[in-house]
């Protein structure tokens, strides 16, 4: 019997070859698109889920109460190590000062410098223990002595090549380490990655400012990770309220602006408060959009089943007269739909495995994904598989169980179908289209937006180098060389650029007030160049002078409204502490954001802190770049032999900040791309079998009199209508989600209606070449031949 | 063999019923071969498919090898026609996508034939019919009259102990109704097979043992030749 099954499904696929590439290519597509969005929610779903005890490792982190919440994931090192002493469903813990930057001087024979960003922490043997690691050589105990090194294995073979790293030295700041491990190098999917960790009783040699480290609870910074690993979950709350209460005495009053919570190490990767790079709700929109991008192919092959279903009932009642079961005639429809879905499923798994690596290089190449395991995928495809046969078995098994044989049977057997049902279906998949489009058009303007907007600075042309701990000699060095340079404009030592992802600021004291302002302002920290060289506006006041005795401070304009109202521009001369330093406000310049256009802007002070300025920002003139980028270099390397030489234009910067939203960008972009194309190809089936069905109507008007375009103009119109009931669905509903998205955004576009008059046009457009195409080749042909066929 | 009481078929048009058949009573003997005739919209379709159990009366009693139909259930109807029942249409009605071949097996199949079995059977037929060298073409490569051939093989290939035909000469021409009618013929007097069909023609009615006419739902005339 199933030899008979595939015997027939086999013959018909082949008989009406047309139709079955079209429902072959759409599904594939729509899987292949299906497929895709798992590797990556799943691969996103997998961030350190693999530690020993993920399920009960949480990270120490807080929330500070000002006039706004503010949220850190750092905490200090003395909570921690309270934490283990005083907490009993503490069983286990990690402590590491990650993120550090150093210049690294390495190598066998003859040593190197490398420049390494961000990827050092201090740490001891305990992180190894409450993260999965695997040593490849030597022994992780030696981390808990003075100055010891554990390796990845890319960064062992980064200093050492082949040689063993086991027992050679590095040096920081002239400090020796030894290499003691080396481990395997970070799985993908984790974000505790450092590549090379460094002991942690070190700390106090190499940075002097960490000399009171274990005691001071003030001590919160982003980099600072403690890890709590509980006996069970439900110690959480218990921990949680222990912790705020051992933390009591050394805050004393300021302890009630501070919240200390525990964050699941799972949760981790989605919490986008504390340094999350991944939205749950962007993984919940892929979903829904696989699924609608799936339910589009599905729709596909239901309305060509829909649409053959008057030639095939006559086939479908005889085989009942011969004794077939409903069950069994539902049975051969299943086997047709099982061969062409698996036939999709192998292409569209090719198609994955050629896109991949194509999408990580373009799309995901800040954060590539990777295919976890190749044969949870095999399963998860066999899953679609079932699950798109099973949908598109309701049809036809819903159609079978009202099936009347004699109707079936009569010779003139009346097929006139209204095709309500395949109507709707036609109307619903340009509905998904065209929310996608719109979506995609919207989006696209919003994160060019984003991207080149500047709030009150000018980011043309200013190159960020970093000078590292630069001695002030050596500023006045750089300062005096780039001063010869004539394509260089101006030139600050500062912290960042505006529009960074830095979150620097204090509360702060201005005039006589008695009390502390209680929101706190934002810091933009640099020299008295910095208003110049990132073209900040000064509207009040003057600038500052970097040789004044008192501490000069500029402060923005909504800062000085924050103050004093109306009479704004009465800060200027007046006193202000924010933070530590004391000292005047000189001027107020116009609105600027420091950070991303996500948030709105904030009260922002300029100021400058030395210790702070590691950074050389460079304004250019735009004339000779490459060859002043060199002298730049020379220039640098004389002045500074321990560093190493590397700049960043700071719209490149700028750019990274919208990462996410260039990621959803391109994401939607794909996704509705898709969409157009799996509709087209509906599309493409059903009018050319209705054309074929209506050949005779078409002979008959065409010796009647009726002309080509005429006919060709009534086909096309039928399809073209239904695009158009689409697209009222379509404007209010996109109205409304696209809005409901750019609230995300402080700043953002305003939706425009030509959105949807080229959302509609681009959707028109479309549909009436795949739909023309074959309404006017059947509007051409000679009647005589349809007419003598019958 | 088979015996309608009473029986009645309507439509609901509107408010009143409309009477397709009228309280038929008719009886068919084991052997016989009986010819239907009627003019167009006479109900004789319609009296064919409740006799073969695909239609159901909306009034009446139906017996068939002394099993009140009435009464069974859809499961035991579709059981008891399938083992006894044949038919054979006007527009052939054969399956496009199989071959000669399997058009004749397929009843095999829905009945679990196990597969020498239905070698055999397929065979044998194909013999008998002299339809042995066409057996691999499929229906679009075969004129009506073999196309009808192969139908009524199929029909015959369970052996079933009645045969029903809807105007099975409709759609050819005279020589091939002919030979349709020589075959029917001798089914029925040399295998035993009964015959009832529907027919336009006199000359076709002919070959039968009895024929009756239909006129408004009602039978007009039964006359044993
Ligand atoms: N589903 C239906 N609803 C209403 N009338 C029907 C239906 N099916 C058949 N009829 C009517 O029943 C009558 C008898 O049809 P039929 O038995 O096919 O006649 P014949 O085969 O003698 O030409 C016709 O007038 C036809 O219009
Ligand atoms: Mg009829």
């Amino acid at each position: 019997m199933l030899q008979a099954y595939l015997k027939v499904a086999w013959r018909r696929l082949k008989a009406r070859l047309f139709y079955t590439l079209l429902n072959v290519l759409g599904l594939a597509l729509a899987m292949g698109c299906c497929i895709l969005l798992y590797v990556y929610v799943s691969y996103q779903l997998s961030f350190d889920t693999y530690h020993r005890h993920a399920a009960t490792t949480y990270r120490v982190v807080n929330e500070l109460h000002l006039d706004k919440t503010e949220y850190d994931k750092g905490s200090a090192m003395a909570m921690y190590l309270a934490a283990r002493r005083e907490i009993p469903q503490v069983v286990n813990g990690a402590y590491s000062c990650s993120r550090q930057s150093y210049i690294v001087t390495a190598g066998t024979a003859d040593k190197k410098l490398f420049r390494e960003e961000k990827n050092i922490a201090f740490t001891n043997s305990k992180w190894f223990d409450v993260f999965k690691y695997r040593v490849v050589a030597g022994n992780l105990q030696g981390l808990n002595q003075l100055n010891t090194a554990v390796l990845t294995q890319k960064q062992a073979q980064k200093y050492f090549g082949s040689t063993p790293a086991i027992g050679q030295y590095l040096q920081i700041k002239n400090i020796p380490m030894r290499v003691v491990a080396v481990v395997a190098n970070c799985p993908y999917n984790t974000d505790q990655n450092s590549d090379i960790y460094f002991s942690f009783a070190t700390l106090k040699q190499i940075d002097p400012d960490y000399k009171n480290y274990t005691n001071q609870w003030g001590y919160i910074s982003s980099v600072n990770n403690s890890y709590l690993v509980l006996r069970t979950t439900a110690d959480k709350p218990v921990v949680e309220k222990m912790l705020n209460q051992i933390a009591k005495p050394y805050f004393g009053d300021g302890i009630k602006y501070y919240k200390f919570q525990l964050l699941p190490l799972t949760e981790q990767h989605f919490d986008l408060r504390y340094g999350g790079t991944t939205q749950k709700s962007l993984l919940t929109v892929l979903i829904v959009i696989g699924c609608l991008i799936l339910a589009t192919a599905i729709i596909n092959y239901i309305n060509l089943v829909v649409a053959q279903q008057a030639r095939r009932s006559t086939e479908i009642g005889t085989r009942k007269v011969l004794g077939a079961t409903a069950g069994r005639l539902l049975m051969q429809f299943v086997t047709e739909s099982v061969m062409t879905t698996t036939v999709a499923a192998v292409l569209a798994m090719g198609l994955v495995a050629a896109v991949l690596p194509v999408i990580n290089r373009y799309w995901f190449s800040a954060q590539p994904v990777h295919v976890g395991s190749w044969l949870q995928l095999g399963l998860f495809t066999l899953l679609l598989v079932v699950i798109i046969n099973l949908v598109m078995g309701i049809y036809p098994a819903w159609w079978l169980n009202r099936f009347n044989i004699t109707h079936a049977l009569k010779k003139q057997a009346t097929l006139v179908q209204t095709g309500l049902g395949r109507k709707a279906l036609v109307v619903l998949q340009n509905l998904i289209a065209q929310l996608l489009i719109a979506g995609t058009v919207i989006i696209v303007m919003q994160v060019q937006f984003l991207k080149n907007t500047d709030k009150g600075f000018d980011r043309n042309m200013v190159v960020n180098i970093s000078v590292g701990q630069a001695t002030d000699l050596q500023k006045q060095r750089l300062l005096k060389g780039t001063a010869q340079m004539p394509d260089v404009s101006s030139v600050s030592f500062c912290l960042n650029s505006p529009a960074t992802d830095s979150q620097r600021g204090a509360t702060l004291q201005f005039d006589n007030r008695p009390k502390w302002e209680n929101w706190p302002a934002r810091f933009a920290i640099g020299d008295a160049a910095y208003a110049k060289t990132f073209g900040l506006q000064l509207i009040a006041g003057r600038n500052r002078d970097s040789h004044a005795t008192t501490p000069e401070f500029l402060v923005n304009q909504k800062m000085a409204r924050m103050l004093m109202g109306n009479h704004w521009t009465d800060v200027i001369g007046k006193k202000l502490q924010p933070g530590d330093p004391k000292g005047i406000i000189v001027g107020v310049v116009k609105d600027f954001n420091v950070h991303s256009l996500l948030e709105p802007i904030e009260p922002t002070v300029v100021l400058e802190d030395k210790n702070l300025q590691t950074n050389m920002a460079v304004k250019l003139n735009g004339q000779h770049t490459d060859a002043t980028l060199k002298t730049l270099q020379q220039l640098y390397t004389e002045t500074l032999p321990t560093e190493v030489f590397s700049y960043r234009f700071i719209d490149e910067q700028i750019a990274s900040l919208y990462r996410a939203e260039t990621l959803q960008q391109n994401l939607i972009w794909g996704a509705a791309a898709m969409a157009i194309v799996i509709s087209s190809l509906g599309l493409l089936g059903l009018v050319s079998l209705m054309t074929l069905q209506r050949t005779k109507e078409i002979g008959v008007r065409k010796v009647l009199g009726a002309g080509v375009s005429q006919i060709g103009l009534m086909l096309s119109a039928d399809f073209l209508k239904l695009v158009g009931l689409a697209l009222i669905v379509a404007i209010p509903g996109s109205w409304w989600l696209m809005n409901h998205w750019l609230q995300n955004y402080a700043y953002h576009i305003q939706i425009h209606w030509w959105v949807y008059a080229l959302t509609g046009l681009l959707a028109m457009l479309i549909a009436f070449f795949t739909v023309g195409f074959q309404s006017f080749k059947a509007a051409m042909a000679n009647p005589v031949n349809s007419l003598r066929s019958e | 063999m088979l015996s309608l009481k009473q029986i009645s078929k309507y439509y609901n048009t509107g408010n009143n019923k409309t009477y397709v058949l009228n309280k038929v009573d008719l009886d068919v003997e084991q052997g016989e071969f009986v010819s239907i005739m009627g003019p167009s919209g006479s109900g004789k379709s319609t009296l064919l498919n409740i006799i073969g159990m695909l239609d159901q009366p909306s009034e009446g009693y139906m017996y068939f090898l002394n099993e009140p139909v009435h009464q069974l259930k859809e499961k035991q109807r579709s059981a008891l026609y399938k083992q006894n029942i044949g038919f054979v249409f006007q527009a052939y009605h054969l399956i496009d996508e199989l071959t000669v071949y399997e058009n004749i097996e397929t009843p095999l199949l829905y009945q679990d034939v196990k597969s020498t079995e239905r070698k055999a059977l397929v065979a044998d037929a194909l013999d008998r019919f002299n339809i042995v060298g066409k057996k691999d073409l499929f229906p679009a490569q075969l004129s009506g009259g073999q196309q009808q051939l192969v139908g009524i093989a199929r029909a015959l290939i369970s052996k079933p102990k009645l045969l029903l035909a809807d105007e099975p000469t409709g759609n050819l021409n005279s020589k091939q109704g002919e030979e349709i009618m020589e075959l029917f013929k001798k089914l029925n007097q040399e295998d035993g097979v009964t015959i009832i069909q529907v027919t336009h023609s006199e000359k076709n009615a002919q070959y039968g043992s009895r024929i009756i006419n239909l006129l408004d739902g009602k039978i007009d005339s039964s006359i044993i030749l």
